[in-house]
């Protein structure tokens, strides 16, 4: 299909529509930073699974830049006999949640990053008690990142 | 295998979990169908032409856990200890000593290239040895036809002599109290009040296993507790019993095991400054929990009840992550870790077919909440 030069592609919400729609949608999430245009930074608890620990998470968010994941309290923990924590980024302690292309600019924060954080959350759990990481994603041959073996019964 | 993925409470979520953690403590499905072929094979050698024992047609059936579905792998190693009657078609008063048809069960085994390797014979039954897959122990009985239709008698380990048993009968009386009367479908509604979607039933089979698996938690909880002092644990049948007798019927294992526990230090209080009586219900004249006469085994038991209350207490309230698997392991031993890592895959394998929810706080659902669109977490090399 021809290019109609009055058709815009889709621009993504603005920073004002990220925070709308993280206020109707993550009412427990608080804005905690905000410069008009430029970045908006939200704090909110996150708890993956009844049985998880409820974690303080702070969002941060430019335009053009992937949104920055980070966690409070309680502090993650490299499990014994580990180097490092799985799907992380050392160089400003924060998550590791998705590939490039898999962060769109049409994406909301409260749809997709909060979930993917909480599902990393929850993971990590698992990990720290297994050493077993059973949420897929890149670098399968980081020890890190491997599952455990299947049990042959 | 394990039914719906439910996380939509800390008890829905619990019981998942210790569902997985039974599956991992039972005998598996592959050993179960190998039992089953080595005691078919037992009985046709026992029948067969020219054992001693053909005339008196034997037959093999599994009691016990095998029969009635709470196996449990002993601690620290993988054979289970599985129990089988073999029953011959003779009276028992026309046998001298119930030793001398044992001695005749187990001359015939020791003819048989396999099984005398296998075989041990113990003071009431003849135990065959399969290395890495389990112990099987076959007891040998006749028909009691005077005391009622499934009666037998066994040889008595104290007197040398034979004593009534009805392993048929209490299996029976055992399905019966399984029977789930408090769906799932009904009780976990209300607390889902806010999910849009239906809620789907549990598997029939699922629901009722829920007694099963609160008797396989129990038996495993005192095979960690008592280890030390194995010699005042309770009897399996004694915490079968109980739990059946209280069982009201819930789908949930972990309301269930809060029922059967709160039910048991009732009748504790009530029986004071006496013990309780665990009376047989396939045989009322056998009292199960006759070593309770001993005071200090009675006690073992009342301490051993008082803290797995406190503990089970304490796990089924908010708990840090850490402290629920602490205590959980504390109860379960070693498939704790291994339940959490299955009901990850689970979720895993939800998640890859896209059937993830995201409720408040981020709440993860399989049931209800915003779709959650597909990630790979991604990272540093």
């Amino acid at each position: 299909m021809a290019r109609n030069r009055f058709h815009k592609p889709p621009a993504g919400p603005t920073l004002d529509q990220q925070i709308y729609r993280m206020s109707c949608v993550r009412p427990e999430f608080r804005m905690t930073s905000h410069s008009r245009q430029v970045s908006v930074t939200w704090i909110g608890p996150i708890r993956p699974t009844p049985l998880s620990d409820e974690y303080t998470v702070s969002i941060s968010l430019r335009p053009g830049v992937r949104p920055v994941v980070r966690v409070l309290q309680p502090s993650l923990k490299i499990r014994e006999g580990a180097t490092c924590l799985p799907h992380f980024y050392t160089h400003n302690n924060s998550l590791c949640l998705h590939e490039v292309h898999e962060w769109r600019k049409t994406d909301f924060v409260a749809d997709c990053i909060i979930p993917w954080a909480s599902l990393w959350l929850y993971f990590y759990e698992i990990w720290s008690i297994t050493g077993s990481w059973e949420g897929g994603g890149t670098h399968p041959e980081k020890p890190e990142h491997r599952p455990l073996e299947e049990k042959i019964n | 295998m394990i039914g719906q993925l439910s996380l939509e409470t800390r008890r829905s979520q619990l019981d998942d979990l210790l569902a997985r953690v039974c599956f991992e403590l039972q005998l598996s499905p592959t050993r179960y169908k190998e039992a089953v072929e080595r005691y078919e094979a037992v009985c046709c050698w026992l029948e067969a032409e020219g054992s001693p024992v053909a005339s008196y047609i034997p037959t093999i059936y599994p009691q016990g856990s095998m029969r009635i579905g709470t196996t449990v792998k002993p601690l620290g190693r993988e054979e289970h200890d599985l129990d089988f009657v073999c029953e011959f078609q003779v009276d028992a008063s026309t046998i001298e000593a119930p030793i001398e048809l044992l001695q005749r069960v187990a001359e015939r085994l020791n003819e048989h290239k396999v099984y005398s390797e296998l075989l041990e014979v113990k003071n009431r039954c003849v135990r065959l040895n399969y290395a890495n897959e389990f112990h099987m122990d076959i007891l040998p009985a006749c028909p009691d036809p005077a005391s009622g239709e499934d009666c037998i008698v066994v040889p008595d380990r104290q007197s040398a002599w034979w004593k009534p048993s009805n392993p048929r009968g209490y299996a029976e009386w055992f399905e019966d109290r399984c029977i789930v009367t408090v769906p799932y479908q009904f009780s976990e509604r209300k607390l889902a009040m806010d999910s849009a979607e239906p809620i789907p039933a549990q598997e029939a089979s699922h629901e009722k296993a829920t007694l099963k698996h609160v008797v396989q938690l129990l038996k495993r909880w005192r095979d960690i507790y008592y280890q030390d002092r194995s010699d005042v644990a309770p009897i399996s049948m004694v915490l079968t019993t109980l739990a059946a007798m209280f069982y009201g019927g819930h789908w949930s294992v972990s309301e269930s095991m809060t029922t059967i526990l709160d039910s048991i230090e009732e009748a504790i209080s009530a029986a004071m400054p006496g013990r309780i009586y665990v009376l047989n219900p396939a045989n009322s004249d056998e009292d199960l929990s006759e070593r309770w006469n001993d005071p200090k085994q009675y006690a073992a038991f009342i301490e051993g009840m008082k803290d797995l209350k406190v503990a089970w207490n304490r796990l089924t309230i908010d708990q840090t992550f850490e402290k629920s698997v602490g205590i959980l392991e504390g109860l379960a031993g070693e498939p704790t870790k291994e339940a959490f890592r299955k009901q990850a895959r689970d979720l895993q394998a939800a998640r890859n077919a896209s059937l993830l929810k995201s409720r408040r706080a981020g709440a993860i659902s399989a049931l209800s909440g915003a779709s959650v669109r597909t990630n790979t977490f991604h990272g540093e090399e």
